[in-house]
């Protein structure tokens, strides 16, 4: 446990010392915030949803270009090399790895609680649906940076990975949309919305948080967390 | 005694250690000199434990070893071919970070004494980035000692350096090699002769040669010989 907690904390410090980190979290909030305020009073409900909306679509180009590095810079500069003969395991890396950018993207995601205040000032908003949207987001920014994580695991460019976990995010998250989904027939339109990262969150930004999403979202965490740790063990093949 | 016995790496159908065994003493230089390709960095990662070899044993002190394991770990220092540390850190952040993954107790302490035993005192504040080559040398040997490694394991670390960098860096290594074994690669024959108790010569994958320097005539001729 000390193990991963002192790579997390090393990946949590170097978003902190680096210009990538404020860069990424004020482009993705400012954004985020722009393109919900100017509609908001249009719509005239005091809701989140369409916010995380927007939040979870960037977020499908932000958080593969945060993690892209991840293990890729690490087997680029040979880095890993050092720190995997340390008395440290494959296991506790990827772990580290995963709490010390998923801290990161935890509190990108709860600074979006000015929203929620603004929100609470000028109407009544549902505060069961605002929880669930933040859960929701936060569950989702912890998928992608699985997915991301696994796809920096597979090569020492960078850029490779930040293109292959975008374009397999936005596949995802378009496949589960109604609008496409509702194409194909209705046993494979019912498997791509049940694999569908963005069609489980918005279960969550409506207001339900329902365990079988829970369950998929632990599972993909998990699932892309071990292919990761996989991968840095094929090494010797 | 520090002991590997008959250990051989494949990658694929591709064998590229063949059944290497030597013994190492308790202190001292040992060379591993070899043209490219013939093994050496393979056979070093696998003395790590950052590859697994398929065939063969480690033992310390008669004692078997798994390379993997916590406490073979804590005892043996690496430092890889072009020595890769975070640029952006500064050198006791770096520290600090190998002091916390090696376990050490007492980090501080332990962190004061290898600055001092690697000459880097003047610059543990500064960023890797902004220090010359000579200096990013002494904090990847000061990472590798740390926890009083008994086995220094060193890729190539003369390489890039001017001749000035090349006699510190070589007189560094005699001098942490008073009080453990320290086992590194290079290609200049005249710096394995000058400071090496004991050469290994790697060819395709095995030992060709385990001679004392002194023993050795023409140094150059030898390894032409061996591995054409």
């Amino acid at each position: 446990m000390k193990n991963i907690w002192t790579i997390a904390k090393k990946e949590w410090h170097y978003l902190f010392t680096n210009p990538l980190g404020y860069i990424f979290a004020g482009i993705l909030l400012l954004v985020a915030n722009w393109l919900f305020f100017g509609d908001l009073f249009l719509i005239g409900q005091a809701e989140m949803k369409n916010y995380w909306g927007v939040m979870t679509f960037l977020m499908s180009i932000f958080v593969p270009a945060i993690a892209m590095g991840v293990i890729a810079d690490e087997k680029k500069s040979g880095t890993w090399e050092v720190i995997l003969t340390t008395p440290i395991n494959e296991i506790e890396l990827i772990a580290g790895k995963m709490l010390g950018v998923g801290m990161y993207l935890a509190l990108v995601v709860g600074l979006s609680w000015p929203v929620a205040a603004t929100l609470a000032l000028i109407g009544r908003p549902d505060f069961g649906q605002m929880v669930g949207g933040f859960l929701g987001a936060m569950l989702l920014a912890w998928a992608y940076l699985a997915l991301s994580v696994f796809m920096s695991s597979l090569t020492n460019q960078s850029i490779v990975a930040f293109l292959s976990s975008t374009v397999i995010l936005l596949v995802n998250s378009l496949l589960g949309q109604e609008g496409i989904a509702g194409k194909f027939p209705s046993l494979i339109k019912n498997i791509l919305t049940a694999v569908s990262l963005n069609a489980r969150a918005s279960m969550f930004t409506n207001g339900l948080i329902e365990i079988g999403s829970l369950v998929f979202f632990v599972s993909w965490i998990l699932i892309f967390s071990i292919l990761s740790v996989l991968s840095l063990k094929a090494r010797d093949k | 005694m520090y002991a590997v016995s008959k250990i051989r790496k494949k990658f694929g159908e591709k064998e590229v250690l063949k059944g290497i065994s030597f013994e190492l003493k308790d202190s001292g230089v040992v060379g591993l000199l070899g043209p490219n390709g013939a093994g050496k960095t393979t056979l070093m990662r696998v003395l790590v434990g950052f590859l697994k070899a398929n065939e063969g044993d480690i033992s310390w002190d008669k004692a078997k070893i798994e390379t993997k394991s916590t406490e073979y770990r804590k005892k043996i220092g690496y430092l890889p071919e072009n020595n890769p540390i975070y640029p952006t850190s500064t050198v006791v952040e770096y520290l600090e970070l190998i002091a916390n993954l090696k376990g050490i107790d007492n980090p501080k302490t332990e962190i004061g004494k290898v600055i001092v035993d690697c000459g880097i005192k003047d610059v543990i504040g500064q960023k890797i980035e902004t220090l010359s080559k000579g200096y990013r040398q002494r904090v990847g040997l000061a990472a590798a000692i740390m926890g009083g490694a008994k086995l220094l394991i060193l890729d190539e670390p003369t390489v890039g350096l001017d001749p000035k960098q090349i006699i510190e860096i070589r007189e560094l290594i005699k001098s942490l090699a008073k009080d453990r074994i320290v086992l590194f690669s290079t290609h200049i024959l005249p710096e394995a002769k000058a400071i090496c108790d004991r050469l290994l010569l790697i060819d395709k994958g095995k030992i060709v040669l385990d001679e004392a320097p002194s023993k050795i005539k023409n140094l150059e001729k030898k390894f032409v010989e061996l591995t054409s």
